[in-house]
């Protein structure tokens, strides 16, 4: 049977605004890169008169991390139109995205940007979701934030589906124990009367 | 990282171009589920009014064919792969799977036909999207005009 070819991605553009949701698209790049020993390639669009865009470039580039190949760039335009532009003119194979998902207008939840570049582009394009606003925000250093674990938040509490108790899990820790004990009994009492 | 990817699949062209991405997504190491949510069947009944098969035998057939055709898939693909297959509302249900999957990731694409492009762009991603922390794949295939 044949096995299906990996995509090659070798090429990964992420747009940052310099916002929480680009941080997190960032992250997610910046991972994608690493795993996939991909090169990253860092665009900002900016609109009208932008100061510091080098230094928060560089920024932006040590957190992705100092052993990963990054290329910045910066241009002044339309933020969909130029992320287009830069995909079609470098080798990109996968595009990178936030979405402002709960900050500001909460219809727009693909984003205005992501919602023009996913129709303009053969690149697949991963929309990055903000990290959930209700989970407790601890102070995470920004060096850490892009570190793998420390990006995932915890699932929300909800009552535990045996016993109703509020837990982070669908089954709580020690329903799940006592289900495991209940399968583990059930399974020794066939084998101790020779069943299969 | 993207370390639990749902993968819908159905059956038009287009979800078989998006296999390289899952296949690339299961490199890196992420467990990657493919699902297709069938629709619930009928009683199939001939025109003299005899039913010859009931919902849920069809159902079960239905699944058997899928399960076999995801498997055949999953087996195409290195690394942690695993399928299910899901009755009702297509949305619903790839949600319903996500959340118990435990997905942080859902790879989409956004179809062949392009009267379902916005829908699909609209609904099923904006859908995944709203659930925070899911993030989503979203691929235009390349048969797609």
């Amino acid at each position: 049977m044949a096995v299906v070819p990996e995509y090659p991605a070798q090429h990964i553009l992420v747009a940052t605004d310099f916002s929480e949701s680009a941080e997190a698209a960032l992250g997610a790049a910046a991972r994608y890169a690493r795993v996939l020993h991909a090169r990253l390639h860092l665009l900002h669009v900016f609109s009208g008169e932008e100061v510091e865009v080098t230094r928060l470039l560089a920024d932006a580039a040590g957190k992705a991390g100092p052993d990963l190949g990054v290329t910045v760039a910066a241009t002044g335009g339309d933020p969909a139109e130029e992320i287009l532009r830069y995909a079609s003119r470098q080798p990109i194979d996968l595009i990178v995205v936030g979405t402002h998902g709960r900050t500001g207008v909460s219809r727009v939840l693909l984003g205005s940007v992501s919602e023009r570049v996913v129709p303009g582009t053969r690149c697949p394009v991963l929309v990055v979701p903000v990290p959930r606003p209700s989970a407790p925000s601890s102070p995470v250093p920004s060096g850490v934030a892009l570190d793998d674990e420390e990006t995932e938040q915890p699932a929300p509490v909800r009552p535990c589906l045996v016993c109703a108790t509020p837990s982070h899990d669908l089954i709580c820790e020690p329903c799940r124990a006592r289900i495991r004990g209940e399968a583990l009994e059930r399974k020794q009492r066939e084998e101790r009367a020779g069943r299969p | 990282m993207t370390k639990r990817v749902l993968v819908p699949l159905d059956t038009t062209e287009a979800t078989q171009d998006i296999l390289p991405i899952a296949a690339m997504l299961a490199s890196t190491g992420a467990a990657v589920r493919l699902i297709h949510v069938a629709s619930v069947p009928d009683n199939v009944v001939t025109p003299q009014g005899r039913t010859v098969a009931y919902a849920d035998q069809e159902m079960a057939r239905v699944q058997a064919l899928w399960s076999d055709s995801l498997g055949d898939t999953a087996a195409r693909l290195h690394g942690a792969v695993d399928h299910a297959v899901r009755f009702g509302d297509p949305i619903a249900e790839i949600l319903a799977e996500a959340e118990a999957f435990g997905a942080d990731t859902i790879l989409v694409t956004t179809g062949t036909r392009s009267s379902v492009k916005r829908a699909l762009l609209g609904s099923v991603a904006e859908a995944m999207l709203r659930r925070a922390g899911v993030g989503v794949l979203l691929y235009r295939a390349p048969r797609d005009p």
